[in-house]
């Protein structure tokens, strides 16, 4: 119990001396009451927990703001969540309606399917417009000079003159008849 | 109003604030707002540095007391006896903060997945609201710092019970009543806490160092 030939509380009563008082024997107590190095030893701890505790105060921060929101709360708070609640498992089956396969197929064949013809029908008309302009595929273009389309008219029939059927047929009388 | 915002400076202290907590509690009980909102002023400012000194966050601070004085608003008619509303309210506190210790921890294994920037700014904001300066700004955080590792040479219930005792100032009988544990326990508690922080020189180093 004691340190220092038994003439002072040690450091457990100490301990219990600040924790609670009455833990303290009697005879404790008067002898704290009566020796000062004891007491100093006790009052130096307790100063030092005091200090530690106004330290801390002394750096909390002030809130900023102070609003309870009890009037959310109570009554009406079962409605909030029945509410909240509802709500939720709405947005959900739309989420998963709108994501489900029949769904899609309900509001997205018809649009694509009237796409995709839309589509089809133009290849197939780009293809046929191409065949008018030059039947040839475009590999055989330059054999056969279709693609040097941009000639002089005048000078092919400069060139090779156009034959009239009627000139045709009156030298052909002429000549036949000569023959 | 019953607000009070310091202790020393708040004219209800102890065996007063203790029968105005009751009156107010009965008349809130009877769906007095306006006594519930009282009672609030008079315990909020202990309660917001109660959480403060436990997870160190304004921003936090303000929130958990925020759900903490929700909680009250909701369960005060369970409670029986208005006398041990204080104990009371402390428990509320203690499992907040703990849940809220919990989520954190819980969330800080996915931190990668959430942007803390803006949040430890907008921290940085908020506590240098009230400071004087830079330096205080350093002493202060650094004060923190020391604290927490302090008490993180601690158990949980070794570090809860010191917090209650000697930084919240509650006596044995309310940390009892607010932890659910038995008196003896609470003291034991509370023995190895002050002899682990007797020995530990850095106690001395942080009120040398904290001292304005």
């Amino acid at each position: 119990m004691n340190k220092n030939n038994g003439s002072h509380l040690n450091e457990e009563q100490i301990y219990k001396a600040i924790i609670d008082e009455s833990q303290l024997l009697p005879s404790e107590n008067e002898h704290l009451s009566d020796c000062p190095e004891c007491r100093a030893e006790l009052e130096s701890f307790q100063n030092d927990l005091k200090l530690i505790r106004q330290t801390a105060e002394r750096f909390v921060p002030l809130p900023k703001r102070r609003k309870i929101l009890y009037e959310k709360t109570g009554k009406n708070s079962l409605f909030g969540w029945g509410t909240s609640f509802a709500a939720a498992i709405t947005i959900l089956f739309f989420v998963i309606t709108m994501h489900s396969d029949s769904v899609k197929n309900i509001f997205y064949n018809k649009i694509e399917r009237a796409n995709s013809e839309q589509y089809s029908e133009d290849v197939l008309m780009t293809q046929v417009n191409n065949l008018i302009e030059n039947p040839l595929p475009a590999k055989y273009l330059f054999i056969s000079d279709e693609d040097n389309t941009d000639y002089d008219e005048d000078f092919i029939d400069f060139v090779v003159p156009s034959v009239d059927d009627e000139v045709l047929s009156s030298t052909e009388m002429k000549g036949y008849l000569s023959c | 109003m019953l607000s009070e915002h310091h202790d020393s400076k708040s004219p209800y202290s102890g065996r007063d604030r203790k029968s105005q907590t009751v009156i107010l509690a009965e008349m809130a009980v009877a769906g007095n707002l306006n006594a519930f909102d009282q009672l609030v002023d008079l315990h909020y400012n202990n309660i917001f540095k109660m959480v403060y000194y436990r997870i160190r966050s304004g921003m936090d601070a303000e929130d958990v007391t925020q759900d903490i004085f929700t909680q009250v608003f909701k369960n005060i008619k369970s409670l029986k006896d208005f006398s041990l509303f204080k104990s009371w309210l402390f428990s509320i506190a203690v499992n907040r903060v703990r849940d809220f210790q919990r989520k954190k921890r819980f969330t800080s294994l996915f931190g990668v997945l959430f942007d803390n920037n803006t949040g430890s700014e907008q921290e940085n904001e908020y506590e240098t609201r009230a400071e004087s300066g830079p330096l205080e700004s350093v002493i202060r955080q650094n004060f923190w710092k020391q604290f927490e590792a302090i008490l993180n040479r601690l158990s949980y219930l070794e570090k809860e019970v010191f917090l209650l005792r000697f930084i919240d100032q509650l006596g044995i009988k309310e940390i009892s009543m607010a932890l659910k544990k038995n008196e003896s326990t609470v003291k034991t508690h509370l023995y190895r806490a002050l002899k682990k922080i007797k020995d530990d020189s850095s106690v001395k180093e942080l009120l040398k160092e904290s001292m304005p």
